[in-house]
């Protein structure tokens, strides 16, 4: 498409008074109107909506009153919305152009073969051209078959004319068919629409529709009670084509609503911009059973080539963004996060989760209780002047705290936790220890509580020298289980070593003897684990006649050392636990 | 704009050998533009997103984020959600993480639980979600935060048309403000959403500015049939 404009000649910006859009409805007169009204331009907006095609060619032809005759009775009876008074009926062409003197603006859309050939266009506009509008009168050529469109070229020719740049933006609409969308009044008489609705069924519908001679798609609404839906006609429909209706075929079009379609509803269906509805409209919905000897409606698609009319524009939450935070937040955020979710994990969903965090340990002492018992033969049994019970709960608890702590990242590995970047393998570790030990200071001081108040007198002798081993017996089972994550992520065989570990430690750490009695040959190499010094210590921090031989410092520097063993191993190697 | 420097990736296989997933991969990724990864099963687009995101890492290599931009975990239908917790537990979880304050995690909350659209199942614990309703809830935590780089791993292949169309909806709101990598098998929606492709095939990644240019050449090669879309969106 060529559009052109006269050089030099730009409406002014303040000059609201008249613009007139003359030419055929097939050269976009409707569209340009449009343009222009939208642009706040022609105030009073003034344009022939268009011409007859044959009746104009005619009437340029021949020069002959009649074919005139014909065009002003079919174009000038619109009334009060044009400027131009409706002409007395008998009126001749020439009679209506003095009228239009003070017309300051004519567009002129033409098809310059069509006048130049008959001869009588050239004659006529532009000596009226001169005659009337002057110097200030300019003038648009179009010369071209498709002039259908609303194309860039169109628009960029428009914002030369009216002299603002900004034209673009505030036109958005680029075919003519978004236009009709935006201006669903505009008279779209010379458009001549066809198609039709096929067989609707609760599930959905189809049809096809095209405006002749137009191989672009066209937009269909369908309204079905209050609900509405806008759909494009681009599917392919090789039956249409085959029926030599559409040159390509790509002019069927489905539907479906979000809700099923009750049977019997009816189906209005419409070209946008047609105020007619298409043959077979409106259509009934059938049950999918009946009559099935048409065709099924075409493949449905929603969200993916049709724009749905029920669409709600996505609402965006709108908050502060996220800032990159210095590591050590995003350390401390993550091990919090994660902290509330294992808590909740573990105890906020499954019931009895507290409770059995209780009964393991309990049962463990009764059962060691009444091992002793049975071996000693005796029923009532005080071993350094305390109950056997309270003797086994001060090993047993301890140790359940150090194998639950120890079990660490690897178990986390694919539940997807890694997913997030900010949880490192370490904060599993740390904060699955952290949960273990606090839920077993629980269970112990229920332990407490409950004896005290079946009348045995057990005490916590030394508070905070107790507080100090379970400080130290945290950061050890922290680095043992690091360690063998570590290693089980390397040979994953290591997780046999570490149960068999853990065993060990159940027999060799003072969880059901002191070392105290042992024979002394054995006791040097057993004073060799350091889990047997914590062990030991605690139960001299509650039991008072209680023969402590553990020596925490020693402990402590095995702790350390551990500690950092396991956090370079972890380093060096931490990829590998994701 | 995300710089891949140099990226070999491998991972053990039975006995001493490695599987090579990416040998020497250099590429970039403009900001603010949405870009799809198309390829084979096994072919390593999974790995791919997870080295962009941080969360797996490279043998050598390495991939860096200019301008502090955030980038989003890859989000796939069940990746990142814990089965055992609740949907809000979860999404709380996600909004600790970020450093959010109470105030901030109620809002988001909020939002979460209205546009994830899954009811009481949201104070339910994910063992009871059926795979859509998981990806709705992760889809709908990642959008609850401004990242720059959305990371996006089939999430919708679960889903039915309506979570599709409104994730394709709030992709579409999210253009211009933010990049979006997906994976995805669905041809057709990739074109429409994505501006440019990701290829990635036997070791290597290939860029390419139009996503239908990544498609052809997918299509050539593996002998699919990918229905191109005629009009490009711009």
């Amino acid at each position: 498409m060529n559009w052109q404009i006269v050089p030099g000649v730009t409406l002014a910006p303040d000059d609201r008074s008249t613009v007139i859009v003359w030419g055929r409805h097939e050269h976009a007169v409707a569209v340009l109107m449009a343009l222009l009204r939208e642009l706040g331009w022609p105030a009073h907006g003034v344009a022939f909506p268009g011409w007859n095609d044959v009746a104009l060619t005619s009437a340029l032809a021949e020069g002959d009153a009649g074919g005139q005759q014909a065009i002003i009775d079919q174009r000038y009876h619109q009334g009060p919305r044009w400027q131009l008074r409706a002409p007395v009926k008998g009126e001749a062409f020439s009679d209506v152009l003095p009228r239009l003197k003070g017309v300051r603006y004519l567009l002129v859309l033409d098809a310059p073969g069509v006048a130049v050939e008959a001869g009588a266009g050239s004659d006529v506009l532009p000596a009226w051209l001169a005659d009337d509008a002057s110097a200030s009168a300019a003038r648009m050529l179009i010369g071209s078959e498709e002039v259908l469109e609303c194309s860039d070229a169109m628009i960029d020719a428009l914002a030369g004319f009216v002299g603002q740049a900004d034209v673009k933006r505030r036109i958005c609409a680029r075919s003519w068919q978004r236009l009709y969308r935006a201006f669903p009044d505009l008279p779209l008489g010379i458009f001549k629409t066809n198609g039709t609705i096929d067989r609707v069924v609760p599930r959905g519908g189809g049809g096809w529709a095209y405006i002749e001679g137009v191989d672009a798609p066209v937009d269909i609404e369908i309204r079905v009670g209050r609900r509405t839906q806008v759909v494009t006609a681009d599917q392919m429909r090789p039956d249409i084509k085959a029926r030599g209706f559409h040159p390509s075929g790509a002019c069927g079009f489905g539907f479906s609503f979000k809700n099923q379609l009750e049977i019997g509803e009816k189906v209005h269906t419409r070209v946008i911009g047609d105020s007619r509805e298409l043959i077979n409209s409106p259509a009934e919905v059938q049950s999918p059973d009946a009559g099935g000897t048409k065709q099924p409606p075409p493949a449905v698609l929603l969200g993916e080539t049709s724009k749905t009319a029920e669409e709600e524009p996505i609402e965006l939450l709108e908050l502060p963004r996220i800032k990159p935070r210095p590591p050590v937040k995003v350390f401390q955020s993550s091990l919090w996060a994660f902290l509330m979710r294992e808590i909740r994990a573990r105890f906020g969903t499954q019931r009895g989760g507290y409770l059995w965090g209780f009964v393991e340990p309990a049962f463990q002492v009764v059962v060691l209780t009444l091992l002793i018992r049975g071996i000693k033969g005796r029923l009532n049994g005080t071993i350094y002047g305390e109950d056997f019970v309270f003797f086994f709960a001060l090993g047993v608890i301890p140790y359940q705290m150090f194998t639950h702590a120890m079990s660490g990242s690897g178990i986390m590995a694919g539940s997807g936790l890694f997913n997030f970047r900010q949880i490192q393998p370490i904060d599993v570790g740390l904060v699955r220890g952290f949960i273990e030990f606090m839920m077993y200071g629980v269970v112990f001081a229920l332990m407490l509580a409950i004896a005290n108040w079946l009348g045995f007198p057990y005490t916590v002798d030394k508070p905070l020298e107790l507080l100090y081993c379970i400080f130290l017996l945290y950061w050890f089972a922290f680095s043992i289980g690091l360690f063998f994550d570590v290693m089980t992520s390397i040979v994953r065989q290591t997780k046999m070593i570490q149960q068999v570990f853990v065993r060990m430690m159940y027999l060799t750490s003072g969880v059901i003897f002191s070392i105290d009695a042992l024979p002394r040959v054995m006791q040097p190499y057993l004073l060799w684990n350091p889990l047997l010094h914590i062990i030991d210590q605690i139960r001299a921090t509650c039991m008072k006649s209680y023969p402590a031989r553990g020596d925490l410092n020693y402990a402590a520097e095995c702790v350390i050392l551990l500690l950092f063993i396991s956090l370079a191993f972890y380093r060096r190697n931490r990829y590998r636990l994701f | 704009m995300i710089v891949v420097d140099g990226i070999t990736k491998s991972y053990p296989l039975l006995g001493f050998r490695r599987h090579y997933v990416f040998r020497d991969l250099h590429m970039t990724i403009p900001d603010k533009r949405s870009v799809g990864i198309v390829g084979r099963n096994g072919s390593g687009k999974t790995t791919f997103l997870r080295l962009i995101g941080g969360v797996d890492q490279p043998d050598r290599g390495r991939v860096t984020i200019t301008n502090e931009g955030t980038i989003s975990p890859p989000l796939g239908v069940s990746t990142g959600t814990a089965g055992n917790i609740t949907g809000r537990a979860n999404a709380k979880f996600v909004c600790r993480i970020h450093g959010d304050d109470d105030y901030t995690m109620r809002l988001r909350l909020e939002w979460i639980e209205r546009f994830a659209e899954i009811g009481e199942f949201f104070d339910l614990p994910l063992s009871f979600y059926s795979g859509g309703m998981r990806s709705r809830l992760t889809f709908g935590i990642a959008m609850a935060f401004d990242y720059d780089y959305y990371l996006i791993d089939e999430l919708s292949s679960a889903g039915d048309q309506v979570f599709r169309s409104k994730a394709s909806r709030t992709f579409r709101a999210k253009r211009g403000k933010a990049a979006v990598i997906m994976i995805s098998h669905n041809l057709r929606s990739l074109q429409e959403e994505c501006d440019s492709g990701i290829y990635v095939r036997k070791g290597e990644a290939l860029w390419f500015d139009d996503i239908r240019d990544a498609l052809k050449l997918y299509a050539e090669e593996e002998g699919v049939d990918v229905p191109l879309v005629g009009e490009k969106k711009k």
